[in-house]
């Protein structure tokens, strides 16, 4: 394919109409919450977008995201868009290996240098100066360095990419770290999740792609058209917890009339992702819909939010410990301080004596 | 082999489910839509699939605007099936993929949806075919 | 979004919290037991003196006569704001779960929108107590500094309770850590303030009631 091709060449190529294509883009923007009035438009700019060259970087992950992403249906424009970007280096999908594997890498970097797009899945580890990840003998630390520089934008693809992930979970023995934490100077669009829906990192993409520009983003850098509601506010349980009716166990009356699972430590009002909405395995259903609670794996730290198990209210720490050292100590203190004013009324009256005319007339004359 | 739709699900019907009412405010946006459209020739959509409808709520919509004169079938990598509803220039649009799934689901104000019309870049290479 | 300032929150914010309240109020607590009062060596009219202290603790949250026409304001204004108060703390459901996972004991909650209505009606009570106390003048020249303080520390956590639930100013997380951390300032707080009322009122109460039985009358 030439360098200049667009994607409207490749679809007529394709024998894929305009109006399918118009069709994926329909489904695209009605997934990314975009207003319906923009599709048109957006299918123009789509059709006339250049290949785009692509470098992902696997560190510290466990390819879940990568599963996710092969595993995405909608909006079907992902297998377009797919074969239409130039993916120049994947550790797990690409062909070579060994020196010709790094060498496309490079290559790429410096053909594309300041146009490409790099995608990175899997935290940095920096204790020890990164040694604890490395490939083809470079660590992960020293290879993200490099190959940012030339980016034109970064994605930060799953929680330890975008925040640090499982690696981070305390007590982080390798020093892992997220990449806004190593990058400052490129626009870099977090995509959490543990993994992310699939259709959430085709839908950024086919973003990044169409408009040539990062979507709108949260505080902590996720596009907003997936993570702009909690978990919590679009479950179709919310009126029940609402109501105030929750399951207890798992499998009490509760469990099976399908009320709210705070009680059995959903993370819902505090995740922010579309599950709820966009779902998962062609839209069948999502955690909660099949009887267990939200882990909140969208959240930055959530591996240090308390058990997956216990409600988003409960504290993350003993309390009853402390709590009796502190009656104890207070208990003492009272005692010693209490002593101590005994101590100083009994002084007092220590220094009490009587005075008598006497004496004061005898003070007065001195 | 049980289908996972023949799984009998007990589904507890909330007080909620009935009271929150989306129709009207679907009825009075194609009003606005119409109105627009009227007005200045702009055509409008409205996206159903991302708007909180119950069940109710979206068998209720569908039977306010009922059916009008124009059904189509578009075969587009999965059928997308297209009618007139009762108001003339309300089109009611669902995409669906090959598995029958729907992708999305609208509905559109003006003379004729977009997704009707041929793409120039299509015609040209129809041109290019004879 | 802050996760961490969440976390922290949950964690050693809330344990040095407990620490400090704790250990404040039983070394105060502590402190006036063993006070001790000069003996009386009067001959004691009523032999059932802990009974009327006891009375008078119960006794005094019935405002005295007249005293309800005089402020019908004030007086209303500050049962709701402390039933409402406890009511919020003790029967809104996250709440029960916080006690039964530290306690071990838990009680049936009331459903949401019963305690969101309840915390409304409690921070309007809080809002109509600070403006009684700047609008007349001998509560306002009364007032110290550390009569607004301790009225923000005890509005505060209903008011970024409230607006938590409803998902005002800031994201949920952010705006829940500022919630949990209003509570902990409030419970460092309840030691070295008037707060400490809420232990100490039994005392003073018991006491005022036990001396007045020992004599005979009713207090």
């Amino acid at each position: 394919m030439a360098e200049n091709d667009n994607l409207g060449n490749l679809l007529a190529r394709r024998g894929i109409s305009r109006r399918t294509f118009l069709k994926f883009c329909t489904a695209l923007a009605s997934s990314m919450a975009l207003s319906p009035s923009m599709v048109p438009a957006m299918a123009e700019s789509l059709a006339k977008a250049k290949r785009q060259s692509v470098i992902w970087l696997s560190f510290q992950e466990c390819t879940g995201c990568t599963e996710s992403l092969t595993r995405s249906s909608q909006p079907s424009i992902e297998s377009l868009i797919f074969d239409f970007i130039s993916l120049d280096y994947h550790h797990t999908l690409q062909a070579a290996s060994g020196f010709q594997a790094e060498e496309a890498r490079e290559q790429a970097m410096a053909e594309h240098k300041g146009k490409y797009l790099l995608i990175v899945d899997g935290s940095i580890p920096v204790a020890e100066n990164g040694v604890y990840s490395t490939i083809a003998g470079m660590t992960n630390l020293q290879m993200l360095e490099d190959a940012a520089k030339g980016a034109m934008a970064i994605v930060a693809v799953g929680t330890c990419a975008a925040y640090g992930g499982l690696p981070k979970a305390r007590p982080n023995p390798t020093g892992a770290v997220s990449v806004t934490d190593l990058i400052d100077d490129k626009p870099i669009i977090n995509i959490p999740g543990c993994p992310p829906i699939g259709e959430v990192i085709t839908g950024v993409l086919a973003h990044f792609l169409t408009f040539g520009a990062i979507p709108e983003l949260d505080t902590v850098g996720r596009p907003k058209a997936f993570y702009g509601e909690t978990i919590h506010d679009r479950c179709y349980r919310r009126t029940f917890y609402d109501q105030g009716l929750f399951a207890e166990t798992f499998d009490d009356e509760g469990a099976r009339k399908g009320w709210c699972l705070y009680k059995l430590g959903c993370k819902g009002p505090v995740t922010y992702n579309s599950c709820a909405t966009t779902k998962w395995n062609q839209e069948t259903s999502f955690p909660i819909e099949s009887g267990h609670g939200c882990i909140g794996c969208s959240q930055p730290d959530f591996w240090d939010m308390g058990g997956i198990y216990e409600a988003v209210s409960e504290p993350l720490t003993d309390l009853r410990g402390p709590a009796v050292t502190a009656v104890v100590a207070g208990a003492a203190a009272g005692v010693a301080v209490a002593a101590m004013n005994k101590q100083s009324k009994q002084s007092a009256k220590d220094r009490h004596f009587k005075v008598s005319s006497e004496t004061l007339d005898e003070e007065l004359k001195k | 082999m049980t289908r996972l739709q023949d799984i009998p699900v007990n589904t507890e019907i909330t007080g909620l489910d009935a009271e929150c009412n989306m129709v009207d405010a679907v009825l009075h946006e194609l009003k606005q839509l119409l109105d627009a459209y009227l007005s200045s020739g702009e055509t409008g959509v409205i996206d159903i699939k991302s708007m909180p409808l119950s069940a109710t709520d979206y068998d209720s919509l569908k039977q306010r605007l009922g059916n009008g004169e124009i059904s189509a079938t578009a075969s587009l990598a999965g059928d997308t099936e297209i009618y007139e509803t009762a108001l003339s220039g309300v089109w009611w649009v669902v995409h669906r993929n090959i598995d029958d799934r729907v992708l999305a689901e609208q509905l559109e104000v003006g003379r004729i949806p977009a997704i009707l019309c041929a793409h120039d870049d299509d015609i040209r290479v129809a041109r290019e075919r004879l | 979004m802050d996760t961490a300032l969440l976390i922290w929150a949950k964690s050693t914010g809330l344990q040095w919290a407990t620490i400090i309240m704790l250990l404040g109020l039983t070394m105060r607590v502590i402190q006036i037991l063993l006070l001790g009062r000069a003996t009386d060596l009067s001959e004691a009219r009523n032999s059932d003196v802990m009974s009327a202290g006891i009375k008078t603790i119960f006794r005094r949250f019935v405002p005295p006569q007249g005293m309800l026409q005089k402020g019908l304001l004030v007086y209303l204004s500050g049962y709701i704001f402390h039933i409402g108060f406890f009511i919020v703390l003790l029967f809104f459901v996250p709440h029960i779960q916080l006690i039964d996972s530290t306690l071990g004991i838990s009680w049936p909650g009331l459903r949401s929108s019963l305690i969101d209505a309840i915390t409304v009606v409690t921070l309007l009570a809080l809002i109509v107590l600070l403006l009684h106390r700047v609008w007349n003048p001998v509560l306002k020249l009364l007032s110290t500094p550390e009569d607004y303080l301790t009225w923000a520390l005890t509005f505060l956590p209903l008011l970024t309770g409230y607006m938590a639930y409803h998902h005002m100013l800031f994201e949920y997380n952010t705006m829940l850590a500022l919630h949990v951390l209003s509570v902990e300032a409030l419970m460092i707080a309840i030691p070295f303030s008037k707060l400490s009322h809420m232990v100490t009122l039994f005392l003073a109460r018991w006491y005022n009631g036990a001396i007045a039985g020992r004599k005979g009358v009713q207090s």
